[in-house]
């Protein structure tokens, strides 16, 4: 686990974020509770369970989509939901966000997409936004489908271009809903590798949403695992760690991929 | 903050060096500064110092190799200096790479005349696969009614509920309204003669003959013929039409056939109900003309021709036909994308009044010629 120790030299002791006892859910109906954990900066955070446990739950109160029912979120020590007008609009544009379906615009090309953010919040040249949105898909290994339209390219492409996105304005935090999901081993061991050389070459923090055991293993510092039977957080550690010595049935099932009886 | 100096090193070479933090928000101001510092630089060396970098990311990156591209252009050597090793991986990745510079290729670009002579093949095109799809879906409509337990009456029912009953408030809207414009307009100019009374000939046959079923059917178009063509376009985008293809399932039975049966018969109900409410919308304004409803009426006895009214409901399942298969058909055409689905919605409503029009004027000439 040689990229292990090197991403753990660049992990800092400052928490990039801090949820404090947050119980998030719909329409009145409780999906999570109790849940407390905090991330550093420079660590590549998983965020895992089964199908169903409130992981994009989880996300969409990290990322502003949803409000806490009660409890706190704070990225970079502040609480989006106190903030409002141009600070809550600062907040946003220091982290990024890959959704599961990429959710590129569709009427614009891959260049356009990522180049979307640097014309609305810069005032950069046109021509360096076009070479940084290029440099920035060649960084996912797009750059040579810069003026394809997303119906174009494939969904694993259309994930990488929108990790690009993502990139776009330099944020130190990104934020991916399940980065491999559906795509082949082969396109899901290069996104991997993307994640971690991000991590290592500029320090990102990310917080991925993922499933995928091997994913798991080879990118994340250290994991929370969700479970819905308890509405929370049931194991928090790093993944080998979690994996040789699983705290308990779930965990062991989930790590092991055996049914869960129960 | 970032600073960056730009100084001639000797009479030849050019020094960039920069200091701090070299990410997105220093981007704008190296960029421009240095594509200005180097405007005189026309031999020698550019060597840009990064001594003094605390943080390099793509974006600062960027403006490493866009300096590096036009040392390119200009023949000039460049080269980087005290560059931290933590930032050479994501340095490397981009350093000398002209494709990053290269414009989308506009081969393929056509000129106005080619364009023109595309946008006729276009339309030739759609019009031979309009004439081909109301073939096979008169095929498809003679053999579903050979087997009419094989309809979907259930779907019928629904798009008659939605598409007729539900639309008999905006139908009973505009045709009010038009009734009422028609008999005013014509009102001013008639009474100069003292002939205002023969506004009531014009708007029963004009109402009856015409506008009843042009006015339900551009309603009708507008409002269900691109609802037909977003529900079956969506079910296009989710391949849902293709899960019916390969199950085996004739789709312009399972989806056209329903919808074109309850276009075809709502039409004549709703012309009819159209008739009915234009008229009153013509009584309304011959009332406040100073006549009396006696007088209305038994002029409408003497304009009315029942074969006007027969026309109408006769054009009216055309109309219905043409709106619901229109509707269909660029569903059923719908490509792939997020905007697909919108583009077929508007093709089905233009597409649906133009064959309308061109339909009415043929009819029109027929029907002269018929005598009737």
């Amino acid at each position: 686990m040689s990229n292990q120790s090197e991403i753990k030299k660049k992990i800092s002791d400052e928490t990039i974020i801090d949820v404090k006892k947050m119980v998030a859910g719909y329409d009145g109906n409780v999906i999570l509770k109790d849940v407390t954990f905090s991330v550093k900066k420079g660590e590549v955070f998983v965020i895992l369970g089964g199908s169903g446990c409130g992981k994009t739950t989880l996300l969409k109160n990290l990322i502003g989509l949803y409000e806490p029912l009660s409890g706190e979120v704070l990225i970079k020590n502040k609480n989006l939901w106190s903030l409002s007008g141009d600070d809550r609009g600062k907040l946003l544009r220091s982290f990024g966000v890959m959704y599961q379906s990429g959710a590129l615009f569709g009427s614009m090309t891959i260049a356009e997409n990522v180049g979307l953010p640097l014309e609305e919040f810069t005032d950069l040249d046109p021509a360096a936004i076009k070479l940084i949105s290029r440099m920035k898909l060649k960084l996912v290994g797009l750059d040579e489908y810069a003026e394809y339209l997303p119906s174009s390219i494939s969904g694993g492409m259309q994930k990488r271009a929108a990790i690009a996105r993502a990139l776009a304005l330099d944020a130190d935090l990104i934020f991916l809903d399940e980065p491999s999901a559906g795509l082949d081993p082969v396109t899901a061991a290069g996104l991997d590798n993307l994640i971690l050389t991000l991590s290592e070459s500029l320090g990102i923090t990310f917080v991925v949403v993922t499933h995928e055991l091997a994913s798991i293993m080879k990118i994340s510092d250290r994991i929370i695992m969700l479970d819905k039977s308890v509405k929370s957080i049931i194991a928090e550690g790093e993944p080998g760690q979690l994996k040789d010595h699983p705290p308990n049935d779930i965990v062991r099932h989930f790590f092991n991929r055996e049914e869960d009886k129960e | 903050m970032p600073e960056i100096k730009i100084q001639k090193e000797n009479e030849k070479n050019l020094r960039i060096t920069l200091s701090g933090r070299l990410d997105i928000s220093a981007a704008e101001a190296l960029w421009s500064q240095s594509a200005k510092g180097l405007r005189s630089q026309s031999e020698g060396a550019v060597i840009v110092d990064l001594s003094a970098v605390d943080y390099l990311d793509v974006s600062g990156t960027a403006c490493l190799v866009q300096i590096e591209h036009l040392c390119k252009e200009k023949n000039l050597k460049f080269s980087v200096e005290g560059m931290n090793p933590d930032f050479e991986s994501i340095y490397k990745r981009f350093t000398g790479d002209n494709f990053l510079f290269t414009t989308p290729d506009n081969r393929n670009k056509l000129s106005i005349t080619q364009d023109v002579g595309k946008a006729a093949i276009l339309i030739y095109n759609d019009l031979c696969d309009y004439v081909r799809f109301f073939g096979e879906l008169s095929v498809v409509m003679v053999k579903s009614f050979s087997t009419p337990h094989r309809i979907r009456w259930h779907d019928t029912m629904v798009t008659f509920e939605k598409a007729g009953v539900n639309a008999l408030a905006v139908v009973a809207l505009i045709s009010f309204l038009v009734g009422l414009i028609i008999s005013f307009q014509a009102a001013i100019p008639m009474k100069q003669f003292g002939v205002e009374i023969f506004v009531v000939d014009l708007l029963t046959i004009a109402v009856l003959r015409e506008l009843g079923a042009f006015m339900t059917a551009l309603v009708l178009a507008g409002r269900s013929g691109s609802a037909f063509a977003a529900e079956i376009g969506t079910m296009k985008v989710n391949e849902e039409v293709s899960a019916l293809v390969t199950m085996g399932v004739d789709p312009i039975r399972f989806l056209v056939v329903s919808r074109m049966i309850a276009g075809i018969v709502l039409m004549p109900f709703l012309t009819m109900f159209a008739n009915v409410v234009a008229i009153a919308g013509g009584l309304v304004v011959m009332l406040l003309q100073g006549f009396t409803v006696d007088a209305f009426f038994n002029q409408f006895k003497q304009a009315f021709n029942p074969s006007d009214l027969w026309i109408g409901l006769f054009k009216s399942l055309f109309f219905g036909g043409i709106v619901a298969g229109a509707g269909c058909y660029q569903g059923l055409k719908t490509l792939s994308g997020p905007t697909a689905v919108g583009d077929s919605t508007t093709k089905a409503v233009v597409s649906s009044i133009v064959i309308i029009v061109t339909v009415d004027g043929i009819f029109s000439i027929m029907f002269y010629f018929l005598g009737i």
